[in-house]
């Protein structure tokens, strides 16, 4: 069953210069139980996508299209008040600086507690017990509820903030780059938690990050981003293994890999269009290796090269051949 | 799951939540030992203000009464002893006395000036800050211009409108000083209204005044208390120089007024040290205080700096 299905969502910035189209076209399914990764460099619109859907946006931000359906309600036409009572309860958001969104004078099961008894309706003794709860189910130990978010460490504060998001039992978990502000040895412990949680709780989960690792080691599926549109989503081993679109094959090629023969790690080079003018043809064709004459027309859709496996790219049918060449040092470097 | 212990662990066995008062005191105590200099100005404070509360019982004679000795002359210009600890004045009044007196007028001028003072600048720079717009641009233009004023020729000039009274000094800090609490406060509330903790509480419909005085006004606190602690001191600076220049009340005695005495009895030529420097180091000691307890306020209210 899927829990959030996104369709063909436009969500554009109104600025002095003009309109940003920060998000276009944008498409994912959130299954029950499932951890969507959503995957993209920086601007691509990762975050853009992920506050919309619980529209908790910049001021000058406008949803011009699209649909959000959870459950059987388009989250894009509820008024304020109805949203209002869906956010936290049953879609959490972990912002992209959790860790520094704790309020400094208050203990942090000060915190929790508030919001479980202002959001979740418990009283004070059950709300204390309810937070003691989740403290050991991130691994804290309840004694810490005591302290101020400054007596605690990076990955501790991202742990109570994991705590604070699932607390009304979510159906729906958002975390913006949850990890990125972490050291690695900790971004694991931090992931772990994360993973064993979604387990037992079968809570469904839109994971923002930019590094795919991060979603190699978590999600379900994944979707790549690039510019504002989605250009790839599917299965991750799928995805990763075999990627359609050539923004994927590059963004594999720029991470290093585990199992790998330790090739040399290549950058995709140039950067993004820009957003207030962004082509009408294909968005990554102008960094694209493999770009001919027709990616720059419009009309570019989403194709499904597998169940499940879709891809925007006019030269899919020639998947496996790029591919091949895209494992090529020299398909990446300009000459 | 066990529990994880990372970097930043502090011991375990905290002590149990006790009384807020208690904790206050502990953390006094604590505060002596890390910064003798915040200490030393809350000693002050409390010896002040003791010295304010049982003024009637400490001072020897009424401070504005003409003394006679036995003998039915005019006691005046004595010097120390047993009977006029600092001696008198050249009209025969008893220093000490004024100066314990003076030191109530101070306290009562100098603590309600900082209240009023951090009271309106805390307001307006929470108001400002938190709701920006056309709310803001009127309230920072009305700072501008009350920060263009400035400060003793308008408390003068209110003397001469108004009766000579030691409220005037309350009142003109209230209209002219409370802009720079103001603006420092609006800055702040400028970045923490952005903060996550903010937005969380604004998208799960908490109410306006609920943001402003749960989530955004117990963050600036450690600011309203540094501006207050510095406002007491200024308040009574003020107070003697109107005084001193003689726009102040004339049946109150203040430390001002003492100066002021002093200073038109020639006390200064006629080397009457005992008169005049009392007086002064007395505000000096206070104006000192205020600087060193504004320091220390900071780590007492603000939890991030203690440990």
């Amino acid at each position: 069953m899927t829990v959030l299905s996104v369709q063909d969502l436009q969500v554009h910035y109104m600025t002095d210069r003009g309109v940003v189209h920060a998000v276009e076209r944008a498409s994912l399914d959130v299954p029950e139980g499932q951890v969507v990764g959503v995957v993209g460099e920086s601007g691509c619109g990762k975050t853009t996508l992920a506050r919309a859907i619980i529209r908790v946006m910049e001021k000058n931000a406008r949803i011009v299209g699209g649909r959000m359906l959870f459950g059987d309600k388009d989250l894009v036409r509820l008024s304020e008040a109805e949203i209002t009572k869906h956010r936290w309860r049953d879609i959490a958001f972990i912002p992209q600086s959790a860790m520094n969104s704790l309020d400094p004078v208050y203990r942090v099961g000060a915190q929790l507690v508030e919001v479980l008894v202002d959001r979740g309706g418990l009283d004070k003794g059950k709300a204390s017990d309810r937070a003691e709860e989740l403290f050991d189910m991130v691994g804290l130990d309840g004694q810490r509820l005591r302290d101020y978010p400054h007596q605690f460490s990076g990955g501790m504060r991202q742990r109570a903030a994991i705590a604070l998001a699932i607390a009304l039992d979510p159906k729906l978990v958002i975390a913006d780059e949850p990890v990125t502000a972490l050291d690695v040895i900790v971004q694991r412990q931090v992931l772990d938690v994360f993973k064993s949680l979604q387990n037992r709780l079968g809570v469904s989960v839109i994971l923002i990050t930019h590094d795919i690792s991060v979603i190699a080691y978590t999600s379900d599926r994944v979707v790549v981003m690039y510019a504002g549109e989605v250009v790839e989503s599917g299965p991750t081993d799928k995805v990763l293994t075999a990627p359609a679109h050539p923004y994927t094959m590059g963004l594999c090629k720029a991470f290093p890999d585990l199992q790998g023969s330790g090739g040399t790690l290549v950058p995709i080079e140039g950067s993004p269009p820009d957003l207030l003018d962004p082509p009408v043809g294909c968005r990554f064709a102008e960094r694209c290796p493999f770009a001919q004459p027709v990616c720059d027309e419009a009309g570019l859709v989403l194709e499904e090269v597998a169940p499940g496996h879709r891809a925007a790219c006019r030269r899919l049918s020639e998947a496996d051949t790029l591919r091949s060449q895209a494992g090529e040092v020299d398909t990446w470097q300009r000459s | 799951m066990p529990a994880v212990t990372e970097t930043g662990t502090t011991g375990t066995g905290r002590p149990p939540r006790s009384a807020w008062l208690g904790q206050l005191l502990r953390r006094l105590v604590s505060l002596t030992r890390r910064d003798p200099f915040a200490f030393a100005g809350v000693a002050i404070y409390v010896i002040f203000g003791i010295v304010a509360i049982f003024a009637d019982v400490l001072a020897t004679h009424d401070p504005l009464t003409i003394l006679f000795d036995s003998k039915g002359r005019l006691a005046a210009s004595l010097p120390l002893s047993s009977d006029h600890y600092l001696g008198t004045t050249s009209l025969g009044r008893d220093i000490y006395s004024q100066l314990v007196h003076g030191t109530r007028s101070a306290l009562i001028i100098g603590i309600t000036a900082a209240i009023v003072v951090v009271l309106i600048g805390t307001m307006v720079g929470l108001v400002s800050g938190y709701f920006g717009g056309l709310i803001d641009v009127v309230l920072m233009r009305a700072a501008d211009i009350a920060l263009g004023i400035p400060f003793l020729p308008f408390v003068i000039v209110l003397a001469s409108f108004l009766e000579p009274s030691m409220w005037n000094v309350v009142l003109a800090m209230a209209l002219l000083v409370w802009p720079t609490t103001g603006r420092v406060i609006r800055s702040q509330v400028l970045t923490l209204r952005e903060r996550t903790f903010v937005e969380a509480a604004r998208v799960t419909g908490s109410s306006q005044a609920r943001i402003l005085f749960v989530h955004v006004a117990p963050n600036i606190m450690p600011l309203s208390f540094v501006y207050g602690s510095i406002a007491i001191g200024w308040a009574i600076l003020t107070e003697a120089s109107i005084s001193f220049l003689g726009f102040g009340a004339t049946d109150t005695v203040s430390w001002g007024y003492m100066l002021q005495d002093a200073y038109l009895s020639q006390a200064l030529s006629r080397g009457w040290f005992h008169w005049f420097v009392p007086p002064g180091i007395c505000i000096i000691l206070v104006v000192v205080a205020g600087f060193f307890v504004s320091r220390g306020f900071e780590e007492i209210f603000f939890p991030r700096l203690r440990e």
